[in-house]
């Protein structure tokens, strides 16, 4: 127990931003099955003043084969601030990093060798199905009452998924979140308002219609999740679902404002069935209830059905796939990964309802391969996928895999991992870092959180 | 000796109200989020009402206690109450979290209740009330005189009244210098482990009582 709130903890994003830079990141990387390789987490040098800056400082295997880590968190973060639930003499020590495979948690310290924190507890899904009801743990946000995940659904793989709490103490399962579930039945990303008292959830579908790879009958009869779901966080009741279309397939990453005071927030919808379009969507209050609407369209872009896996011959066209956004610290600027057109965007939301396109910048791509200036001679595959922005906004850092069987679906040649940075000027133009690059070759770097924090680990109680 | 307990039950208020677990910080942060001194001053009342209540309410039961328990009963009883509570409070760092940001006065009044309960805010006075009672045992040393009701009430009202007044000043105090002045990046150093320090303080004010 400290003495004094943890140095990482800070009151408000206004705050958050004037914090030391990041020296280190954690990235889960991912083996596809067929390797018979277990998936680690590694810690990468992210201080340029430091020799080893862009390199591998330390490596965790996990113990088991096929866990496919995804969007692991924080025990504790400046959420711990909030005048409600006080609580901030908690450190941020430990990560909680969930496999969606296996439905396995593991708990890592970082506080002893910071490189390469050490596994103190598993939870197996055996454990995690009797006293959640839940499987296929997905993203995890520490929050108010302590570590929230969201899972993708229950023991048996079918709906419902929700979300279930740890005691950020014990890490022991408390169980289920949802008192009140009204009719919601599918998970993926969750975040909060926390000043208006509102939990978002977004959809993308249950572990048996995603484990093997998309499934187009389910795919094109609109049948993965197009809702975006509200809920009063302490009372963990179910206040409104908001169908986004059912043409509108896959609700993803869910950003709100981090000012606290602003009642709105953004998500990326990965598909329309209509035109193969993606989008981003604002949610925000008017009035006193609960509305969405689209805010950034991003057409698919016709291509020659040789360049095209089998799944999108018919289509003839890439779809951009918008897998992952994030929103900078300041609420001024939204990234937005496509996936299939390799492109990653970059846009003002100061005015959130219009949204305005600054930077388009190209890497990868199901047909374009655009490769990254270090290395000309690499035809990259995969595209922008999970990114991380700083505190302070300046940089955003980028991996290319997304799930491994849908890897295969989009980039049949198998994905060769790459992580990249953008830099963000003063004058506020993102830029492609041109010596930034690291190579991960045949293993698939995901999800990154920056020591210290970053921009979709912390949430605030003050403006 | 009278003198000496209004200090004291005072200082206990003010160091409730010091920290910004208990309340001040809920009060100022509210009115951060709606630019408004009058939320401020609600909120305040509602925090304020709540911790004289759940003071109130120990003191009553213990004074009620008193009038058919011998004095070293009640202590032996309020020491492992406070030791259990001490050492609780020592592993643990269990918060409320059923309560959210927009619960409203009634909301408030019923957090501070409870934060003030959880924190055994009125178990701690307990000590203080039995070591005052102690030298004027004219009849077996009772907490409160109970000559007549009216006076028994008094007592309590009194010894409420004057803990709740050092919590009022202290929240208050900080709440508005956090709004006016402060702001909320001083958290970051000042909030020191309040809780801690307070489990501490149980934990040694149950030896005091099991010894003394």
């Amino acid at each position: 127990m400290l003495m004094r709130p943890d140095k990482s903890f800070y009151p408000s994003p206004r705050l958050a931003m004037q914090a030391p830079k990041e020296k280190y990141g954690y990235l889960v990387i991912i083996n596809p099955l067929e390797r018979q390789k277990p998936d680690a987490l590694v810690c990468v040098d992210l201080d340029p003043e430091s020799s080893t800056y862009g390199q591998i400082l330390g490596r965790v295997d996990m113990p088991n084969i096929g866990d496919e880590l995804h969007h692991f968190g924080w025990n504790a973060c400046s959420s711990a601030l909030c005048p409600n639930t006080p609580h901030p003499h908690v450190e941020r020590r430990y990560l909680i990093v969930p496999g969606v495979r296996s439905s396995r948690l593991y708990i890592l310290d970082t506080k002893e060798n910071p490189y390469e924190p050490k596994i103190i507890k598993t939870i197996e899904a055996d454990e995690l199905a009797n006293k959640s009801g839940y499987s296929s743990c997905h993203t995890v946000h520490c929050g108010p009452a302590g570590i929230y995940v969201s899972a993708l659904g229950n023991a048996k793989g079918d709906a419902p998924g929700g979300i279930l709490m740890l005691d950020h103490d014990s890490f022991d399962v408390l169980g289920q979140w949802e008192v009140v579930r009204g009719p919601q039945e599918f998970a993926y990303d969750f975040w909060w308002n926390l000043c208006y008292d509102v939990i978002v959830t977004s959809e993308w579908g249950t572990p048996n219609m995603i484990m093997e790879g998309v499934n187009p009958e389910i795919l094109l009869a609109g049948g993965y999740g197009h809702h975006l779901n509200f809920w009063n966080l302490p009372k963990r009741k179910h206040i409104k679902a908001i169908d986004l279309g059912s043409e509108q397939q896959m609700v993803l990453e869910i950003r709100p404002a981090h000012d606290p005071s602003k009642p709105y927030g953004f998500v990326g919808v990965v598909l329309s069935l209509k035109d193969l379009s993606s989008s981003v969507w604002m949610w925000y209050l008017d009035n006193g209830e609960w509305k969405a609407k689209k805010v950034i369209e991003i057409p698919a872009q016709p291509a020659d059905p040789d360049q095209l896996p089998p799944l999108l011959k018919d289509f003839k066209a890439v779809p951009p796939l918008i897998t992952d956004i994030n929103l900078s610290l300041d609420d001024k600027y939204l990234f937005v990964s496509c996936w299939g057109t390799g492109e990653f965007h970059q846009y003002d939301v100061s005015d959130p309802h219009n949204a305005k396109l600054m930077n388009t910048i190209k890497l990868g791509g199901i047909t374009h391969h655009a490769a990254h200036p270090s290395a000309p001679e690499i035809a990259l595959n995969g595209g922008p996928q999970m990114m991380e922005s700083s505190l302070d906004g300046k940089r955003v850092y980028v991996t290319n895999s997304l799930y491994t069987t849908w890897d295969q679906q989009f980039y049949p040649a198998g994905i060769k991992g790459w992580m990249v940075k953008f830099d963000v000027g003063d004058d506020g133009q993102l830029r492609l870092d041109p010596d930034f690059f690291i190579d991960f070759k045949d293993e698939r770097p995901h999800q990154l959180r920056l020591n210290g924090g970053d921009s979709s680990s912390d949430s605030y109680c003050y403006s | 000796m009278m003198d000496h307990l209004y200090l004291i039950l005072f200082a206990l208020g003010a160091y409730h109200g010091i920290n910004p677990a208990m309340g001040w910080l809920f009060a100022a942060a509210l009115g951060l989020q709606y630019r408004s001194r009058k939320i401020i001053v609600k909120s305040l009342i509602a925090l304020i009402l709540g911790h004289a209540v759940a003071v109130g309410v120990v003191v009553i039961a213990v004074g009620l206690l008193g009038l058919h328990l011998p004095l070293m009963f009640l202590k032996l009883f309020t020491a492992a109450l406070l030791l259990s509570l001490g050492i609780y409070h020592l592993f643990r760092q269990k918060h409320l979290s059923w309560f959210g940001m927009q619960i409203g006065v009634f909301g408030i009044f019923c957090w501070s209740f409870l934060m003030a309960t959880s924190h055994g805010a009125g178990l701690m006075l307990i000590p203080v009330l039995l070591h005052n009672a102690a030298p004027v045992a004219g009849h077996a040393g009772h907490i409160i005189s109970h000559e007549t009701v009216v006076t028994g009430l008094f007592d309590v009202g009194l010894i409420v009244a004057v803990h709740t007044l050092g919590y009022l000043l202290m929240a208050t105090l900080m709440a508005f210098l956090i709004y006016e002045k402060l702001g909320v990046a001083i958290l970051k150093k000042a909030w020191i482990n309040f809780d801690l320090i307070w489990a501490v303080t149980l934990i040694v004010t149950a030896c005091f009582l099991l010894l003394w």
